[in-house]
Order: C-alpha cells, then sequence, then structure tokens
C-alpha cells in the first residue's frame, strides 16, 4: 500500500498484523519529519479541511539520535489531536539536526469525525533513520 | 521446524523455541498453539519476538505466548514474561503496552433472550450507541477536575462509587477490588491528565467495543452457576481500556526507560523492549504510574457500566438491579504486576508482564473473591466481532506452565489495511444485520479493520488453552448486537 505526495519526499504505509507503520523517504532531515507527520495525520484521517478557527502549536524536542526524535515528534502531534479532537493543517519544520527537532503544527477543528486508524502512540519497535546516497530513509511503526 | 525459526514440538499444545534462536536468549520461549496456529505465528514473526523477549535480564522459566499469539511491537501480543526482581530482573513497559489495563468485563442479567430482549433488541441497541461515549478523543461520562482526576488514579472504582455510580459488588468483582493500591499518581505527568481529563467512561476506538450477547451453550454447569450464567440469558461484553491516560504514562515513561536502558548497556534486539531493573528509581515511577492508569482503566470501565444500565433500564422500563444486571468479573490483559510464583522449588517475586493475556488464577487462590474461591478465576475472552465469544475459569496447573495465564481474545490474522481491502464497513455491517445483529458503530468504514475474518478462529485459541491445560470452558456466548467506536 502506497501513499505520496508531489515532490521528491513520501511516505508508504507499511503492513503490520495489529498495528500500522510508515516507511518515509526525503532528500533533507526536515522534510522526513513533516513527511512523518502527514503519513501519521492521513492515517488518522485527521486532515484539516480548509476553513477558519486554526491555531499554530509550536513543537519542539530534544533525543539522542534521530530515532528517539522521530518518535517524539510524532507523540507530541498525536497528544495534540487526542487531547484537543483536532485535525491538522498546515505541519512545518523550523530545524531539525541530530539532536533537536522544531517546528508548527497548524490544529483546527475537525469538520467531521476523523476516519481514519486511531493511534495510541508510535513506538521503537523496527524504528529506524538511515542516511543514504540521495537522502534519508525512515521507518516507524504505530501502535493501533 | 516450521518455516524460517525453528520451533520443536514439546506435547499436543506447546512449542519450544530453543536458545539460540536469536542472540542472547536467556530462556528457552514457549509457545502454547495448535498445529495450524503455531505455523501462522511463525509466519507472522510473532515467534521471532518471543525469542526476543527470552532476552531480557532477569526473565525465569520462559518467554511465554499464549494461542492468540501475533506480531506485535516488541513483546508479541499474547506474550507472558516473568522477571526475578531479586537477581535484577527488569520491567519493560513495552510489556504492557500504550493502553494499560486494556481489559474485559462481562454484565449478566435476569433477561432471558427470546421472549424479553429479542423484540427489544433494535431500541437497546440504539440506546446502547446513544448513551455510551465512543470514537476518538473526549466526551466520557465525567468531566474531571484535577482534584477528581488525582483520586481516580490513586482509588479506581472507589472514585466513581464514591459519586454514587455502581455498587459494592461491582468493585468486590474487578481484578484487585478494582484498585491497584500501589498507585502513584505523582508520577502521572499533567501531559496524561490533560489528554484524558474528559475520557472517563467513554468506550474508545480501534478494537474497543461493547457487545449484547446470548449465553449459548453452557460447558460447565457449576462454574457457570456461581457466575450467574445459564442458557439463553442475555449478558453485556465491554472490552475498553485507559484511554489516552494510558497511552501518555507509556510514551512518558517509555522515553526515560528507553534512555536509562541505553545508558545500563541493556542490549536487547528490539528498543521497543526498553527495560530496567524493577528495584530502580525509573522503574518505580513507571510501576507507579502504571498502577494509576490501571486504576483510570478500571474506574472507565466501571462509569461505562454505569450507562449500559441506564441503557437496559430505559429501554425495558426497570431498573438495573430489578433485571439483575450485576458483574461477572473484569479483568485486564495489558498489565505488569509483583507476584509470588515459585520457580525452581524457591517462591520467588516476579515481576510478570502480560501483553495480550489474562491472568487465570485457579481454584483456592487467595486473591480470588469468595464467589469464585472453589472454581478459580473467571477468563472473558472476546471472539472477533459477530462470532463467539467465551467465559472460561483459571486452572491450578496454569500456576505452573504459564504463570496463571491464558489467551486474551482471538488473535488478529490479517493487516487493517488488508481486512479493509476484503470487504467495505457498510457491506460488513449488511452482512452482521443479515445474521440478526444489530450493529451501531459511528465510523462504519472503519468497521472492516474489526471484521471476523481480520481474526484466528477464537474456538480454535480456546480448545488450544484447555488443552494446554491454562483454562477450562465455562460457556460460550454469541453476539446479537454490537455497538463500536
Amino acid at each position: 500500500v502506497a501513499a505520496s505526495s508531489p515532490g521528491e519526499a513520501r511516505f508508504e504505509v507499511l503492513e503490520h498484523t495489529a498495528d500500522i507503520g510508515l516507511r518515509i523517504r526525503a532528500s533533507g532531515l526536515r522534510e522526513v519529519f513533516e513527511m512523518a507527520a502527514r503519513g501519521m495525520v492521513d492515517i488518522l484521517g485527521a486532515v484539516a479541511a480548509t476553513g477558519p478557527s486554526r491555531r499554530r502549536e509550536s513543537i519542539a524536542v530534544r533525543d539522542s539520535d534521530l530515532g528517539g526524535l522521530l518518535v517524539d515528534w510524532l507523540n507530541e502531534i498525536l497528544f495534540l489531536v487526542d487531547r484537543d479532537e483536532a485535525c491538522v493543517g498546515e505541519i512545518v519544520v523550523e530545524r531539525a539536526t541530530e539532536d533537536e527537532v522544531a517546528g508548527t503544527v497548524e490544529m483546527a477543528e475537525c469538520s467531521a469525525m476523523p476516519d481514519g486508524t486511531v493511534l495510541k502512540a508510535a513506538t521503537y519497535h523496527r524504528l529506524s533513520v538511515e542516511r543514504e546516497s540521495d537522502g534519508f530513509v525512515a521507518t516507524v511503526y504505530f501502535d493501533v | 521446524m516450521v518455516g524460517a525459526l525453528s520451533v520443536e514440538r514439546i506435547d499436543e499444545y506447546s512449542w519450544r523455541v530453543p536458545i539460540g534462536a536469536v542472540p542472547g536468549m536467556r530462556v528457552p520461549g514457549v509457545v502454547f498453539a495448535t498445529d495450524s496456529l503455531i505455523e501462522k505465528a511463525v509466519q507472522d514473526r510473532a515467534v521471532e519476538q518471543v525469542a526476543n523477549v527470552a532476552t531480557l535480564p532477569g526473565i525465569v522459566e520462559a518467554s511465554y505466548a499464549m494461542p492468540d499469539i501475533h506480531w506485535g511491537y516488541g513483546f508479541p501480543i499474547g506474550g507472558v514474561a516473568a522477571t526475578d526482581v531479586e537477581a535484577g530482573g527488569v520491567v519493560s513497559p513495552g510489556g504492557v503496552g500504550f493502553d494499560i489495563a486494556c481489559g474485559v468485563r462481562l454484565i449478566r442479567s435476569d433477561l432471558e433472550w427470546e421472549t424479553e430482549a429479542r423484540p427489544r433488541l433494535r431500541p437497546l441497541v440504539q440506546a446502547l450507541g446513544k448513551h455510551v461515549p465512543r470514537g476518538v478523543g473526549k466526551g466520557g461520562r465525567v468531566r474531571l477536575t484535577a482534584g477528581d482526576m488525582d483520586r481516580v488514579l490513586a482509588e479506581g472504582v472507589r472514585f466513581p462509587l464514591s459519586r454514587g455510580i455502581g455498587t459494592e459488588e461491582d468493585a468486590a468483582l474487578c481484578e484487585d477490588g478494582g484498585v491497584l493500591s500501589s498507585a502513584r499518581p505523582e508520577y502521572v505527568s499533567d501531559r496524561a491528565r490533560d489528554r484524558a481529563a474528559g475520557q472517563l467512561g467513554s468506550l474508545g476506538g480501534g478494537n474497543h467495543f461493547l457487545e449484547v450477547q446470548v449465553v449459548g451453550e453452557v460447558v460447565d454447569a457449576e462454574a457457570a452457576s456461581s457466575m450467574g450464567l445459564a442458557e439463553g440469558q442475555v449478558c453485556v461484553m465491554l472490552h475498553s481500556g485507559s484511554r489516552g491516560l494510558g497511552h501518555q504514562v507509556c510514551t512518558d515513561h517509555l522515553k526515560v526507560v528507553d534512555e536509562s536502558s541505553r545508558r545500563l548497556g541493556i542490549a536487547l534486539p528490539d528498543r521497543q523492549l526498553a527495560s530496567v531493573p524493577v528495584e530502580g528509581d525509573v522503574a518505580r515511577r513507571y510501576l507507579g504510574a502504571m498502577a494509576a492508569a490501571a486504576n483510570f482503566a478500571r474506574a472507565n470501565r466501571h462509569v461505562l457500566t454505569h450507562s449500559i444500565r441506564q441503557s437496559f433500564a430505559a429501554v425495558f422500563g426497570r431498573s438495573a438491579g430489578d433485571l439483575g444486571m450485576s458483574i461477572v468479573y473484569d479483568v485486564a490483559h495489558n498489565l505488569a504486576k509483583l507476584e509470588e510464583h515459585e520457580v525452581e522449588g524457591r517462591v520467588r517475586t516476579l515481576c510478570v508482564h502480560r501483553k495480550g493475556a489474562t491472568r487465570a488464577l485457579g481454584p483456592g487462590h487467595p486473591e480470588l473473591p469468595d464467589r469464585y474461591r472453589d472454581i478459580g478465576q473467571p477468563v472473558i475472552i472476546p471472539g472477533s466481532m459477530g462470532t463467539a465469544s467465551y467465559v472460561l475459569v483459571g486452572t491450578a496447573e496454569a500456576g505452573g506452565r504459564s504463570f496463571s495465564s491464558t489467551c486474551h481474545g482471538a488473535g488478529r490474522a490479517m493487516s487493517r489495511t488488508k481486512a479493509k481491502q476484503v470487504m467495505q464497513g457498510q457491506a460488513l455491517v449488511r452482512e452482521l444485520e443479515g445474521r440478526g445483529i444489530a450493529v451501531a458503530a459511528s465510523q462504519p468504514k472503519l468497521l472492516a479493520e474489526e471484521a471476523p475474518y481480520a481474526y484466528k478462529d477464537v474456538s480454535e485459541v480456546v480448545r488450544a488453552c484447555e488443552g494446554a491445560g491454562l483454562s477450562r470452558t465455562v460457556a460460550r456466548l454469541r453476539p446479537v448486537g454490537v455497538v463500536k467506536g
């Protein structure tokens, strides 16, 4: 099963017996984190429709490695979606290094109840963020 | 030998994964399964996960898996692992999972299906759909203040009881009396509290559900009688957990455990198995927060029970008491507990992880309510949506075979993506309705993820548990109404 977005960065939904995963390919680290968040929101069915009543939430996470950063970043967004029963609009990663990611996520009221797979958390299972000759490949699984 | 990872038959219903199947195994793996279930478990990579769990420091006897085993994240679903606390044994939050103390509760009634409930089935399912908050996000029955939340985390079902919700008997028929006294609310973050402030008394999405069921067949009349179950009688089975609170507790503490685990140089084949010695501050904080989340889960199912009783009372025009709506039992299938077990001739304190496995105490166990002292602990096993469910009872034999553990359900056999490709949600609703099962689903599109064909045969799983001596069958229930998030 694959989904893609225009441009270089893309995500692919990975099959799992009980849960679900994402593989992200992107040329740069910022794009890895943006595309992972988009993939997760797509699985949730929580993509915000255009409209008013939006607000920007700043997210900054620190960890000692890229895999840990990816899990932290995605779990921050999941926290906001679950706490506020919100949908997600624009996702912008402003800074992504080996031990820090910072960005903003546009949160909006959902126009309809999200109709995707409910996710509890991003996990460390088979987690990887690898540097390749033409960019990065990341894999992350979620608990459903 | 089956598939890529070698397993050896021990007897008709158990299989050994020998030490060395993956590097670093400290004990063998033992999977309880029929021939066809072990075949699926190997193909599914779940047996590899059984072997991975066998690398945990301090693990004793074996890394066990129940017959509903399937691929999880870190631990297999259906995994049971016990570590010796005194010998540096670890606790692994991944061995509990994100839905801490997710569990099942069975509520019985005096209603007779054919004559009393069948004519009112559709309004009943509609009432349940209306009164039971479900689906993603909040919208629980009780909006908690900060003080209330502290009490739920510390007191479990005692908090809603103090507000006049439910009965003392409800608490007595819940595992641990509905409250784990080891809870430490101070280790539950503000974020976890915020995430779940409005979620108490809500079902949630995913595989959570409630079903109206009919006792179809009684296999053990004496045990069924102790549980107040008889053929033709209406029951409600409820599957829900600790909602966003448990998810956030696991997320918060897993990050700290992961860092500590790596700092301590604990080498593990899957990072999600991150673990720390039980006798340490990091573990103490996690176990205290985990117990608090377990109290939230029990309180959640307690408040949901209130909504179910109100729905029945509204539809049948009699109080829940008049309808005989009492709890059969409430038991978790995602939890780590400090328990005493005999290992190599000596009683030791073990940290027993059950990830998609149910505690199943045998007759005479001191932790059982008086009502069940002679028959053993009831175990509630939901089948896949629209198929059969079972009531089992724990055995003395399971104490020595699986640290008193048995299965927790049918076990998935197909990914969610594939399940949705086989049949669309609306078609599944029509199929269930065609079989006389009333359905209330807030997101019918998602229903196909939980379709019966996505799961193994629950009857085969239950048969394997019985064959392996882990539990005995008491009754088989069939669904007549399904309410999903």
